[in-house]
């Protein structure tokens, strides 16, 4: 196999610096640092301790890699799962997108890490399990805009609200399924199952309501942008659980929006497969 | 039986520097070969009837009224993006919009594709999911496909599989549109050819004193290249 010089892999390296540094580099820093300052307070309150705005921030930026790792991957599928031909009453790009995601490793793996992590927490901390539960968002955020253009060259119309109603429910099932082994693990006492179930399932359909967000189309900016949003709603429906309601309303009015969210990215074509 | 019609349609790409201009052109039932050279805007074209790119201007109708292009028409992209944990059953299920059809083991027959439907479509070679296109053409409900180099990455035997596909389509009255640079492959089939040149389309029998049909391939693309040999302004470059 002939080797790419050093020389020309710096300097596609340089180039690609050069062409996204502003549009990924500054756009991610603004995220992130916005999705920071928006747990830091939450946290601070949470945990009844002052926690350092750069540790979080390096943290938040730590977890948003995490996902993206598990992403790719390429765990062995679980075909036994979801037989073929499964789930014939749903739309049919749902069902394709539920068969496909239920049949991956990666999926139920990031899954398992939401339920070991959670049952690690201490009791203290136990607030943090909010966050540790976009795990299976944010991991499919890695390979929504693959998603995209297929839902963009079949659905054009609508395949911007299919695509998003995919995903919710898609991420709502990995939710129920990690919520109930991590109350059945017994950490969770059976008063706070419910208080953290309402208050994770919001956090997980407003992490799924932007799935379409980050002009790029591609994966990060997305990421950083849902879990700000996720992390924002499942604190205050923790605090203040008629907010759900407030988050409800909102996936509601995102879902009126999608049709031209799906057009803003220009290039469909991509030789590849949605891992 | 559906016709394309054409009304002051402008389509581009800032980023390209494209533009291509339609007006009062008319596609009816059978096969479009849009022939042009790279960058001029084949692609483009196809994705913006499909509604995956949105017009600079102007519209398209089918059979007078405006298209709707989640319903009227199906675009495969030269380039396959597939779920790699699906089968291929599963696949052309999706094509076909959930509903069935009766010819569908025929055609995977035909294709040699009956002992790869176990098999994951992330596993099947890029020729293998071409096929499994073709197929998701066919039973897609759509009467208007647009195809974007369809006929890449497969053998003879499936190509004649392809021909006989697109003579069926014709036999339907299906309006196919296609991209090819494979053009002697599916010349004697095409009830159109339609070239590119300074950012207009032209139909063959417009610009070119001979007939496509008559011409044969080599004439065919002789004729091609000589045409695109002189310079043309089809690119903006302001």
């Amino acid at each position: 196999m002939t080797r790419v010089p050093a020389r020309l892999q710096l300097l596609n390296l340089l180039r690609w610096f050069r062409e996204y540094s502003i549009s990924w580099g500054l756009l991610s820093v603004i995220y992130s640092v916005t999705a920071t300052m928006i747990l830091q307070p939450l946290l601070e309150q949470a945990f009844q301790r002052e926690i350092h705005f750069a540790p979080l921030w390096f943290l938040t930026c730590a977890t948003l890699l995490v996902p993206g790792v598990i992403e790719s991957i390429g765990f062995p599928p679980v075909p036994w799962l979801v037989r073929r031909g499964k789930f014939k009453e749903l739309p049919v790009f749902m069902r394709t997108y539920l068969r496909h995601e239920f049949r991956r490793g990666s999926t139920w793996i990031a899954v398992l890490g939401v339920v070991i992590g959670g049952m690690m927490l201490p009791d203290g901390l136990r607030a943090l399990w909010i966050m540790i539960l976009l795990l299976p968002s944010q991991r499919a955020l890695y390979s929504v805009h693959r998603w995209r253009r297929i839902a963009q060259g079949f659905l054009p119309s609508n395949g911007g609200v299919a695509l998003v109603d995919a995903f919710t429910v898609s991420q709502l099932v990995q939710f129920l399924v990690a919520w109930g082994a991590f109350v059945l693990s017994g950490v969770l006492p059976l008063e706070l199952a419910w208080k953290y179930g309402v208050a994770g399932g919001c956090a997980v359909i407003a992490a799924s309501s932007v799935a379409l967000e980050g002009d790029s189309g591609r994966p990060w900016l997305v990421n950083f942008f849902s879990l700000a949003v996720a992390v924002l709603a499942g604190y205050l429906v923790l605090a203040f659980p008629a907010v759900a309601l407030a988050v409800l309303y909102f996936r509601h009015a995102a879902r009126s929006t999608l049709g031209s969210r799906l057009k803003s990215v220009e290039h469909l074509d991509e030789d590849s497969l949605v891992p | 039986m559906k016709t394309l019609s054409f009304h002051n349609f402008n389509i581009g790409r800032k980023a390209h520097k494209l533009l291509l201009r339609l007006d009062a052109q008319a596609w009816g039932p059978g096969l479009h070969v849009i022939v042009a050279p790279n960058g001029y805007g084949k692609t483009t074209l196809l994705q913006t009837i499909a509604g995956a790119l949105p017009p600079l201007q102007g519209e398209v109708k089918v059979d007078g009224a405006k298209l709707d292009p989640e319903r009227d028409v199906l675009y495969v992209s030269e380039y396959l993006t597939f779920p790699k944990f699906i089968y291929p059953s599963e696949w052309i299920e999706f094509m076909s919009g959930g509903q069935s059809s009766k010819d569908e083991s025929e055609w995977i027959r035909a294709f040699r594709l009956e002992d790869r439907m176990g098999e994951y479509v992330g596993r099947l070679s890029q020729g293998e999911r071409r096929k499994v296109t073709w197929i998701g053409a066919h039973v897609s409900p759509k009467p208007i496909l647009l195809l974007d180099e369809p006929l890449d990455g497969l053998d003879l035997l499936a190509i004649r599989s392809a021909r006989e596909m697109v003579a069926d389509w014709k036999r339907r009255g299906r309006c196919v549109g296609v991209v090819a640079h494979q053009v002697g492959e599916v010349l004697d089939l095409a009830d159109e050819v339609w070239l590119i040149k300074d950012q207009k389309l032209v139909a063959w029998n417009d610009v070119m004193p001979q007939s496509f049909v008559d011409s044969g391939p080599e004439i065919f693309r002789k004729s091609v290249l000589e045409f695109y040999t002189v310079t043309d302004t089809n690119l903006v470059t302001k």
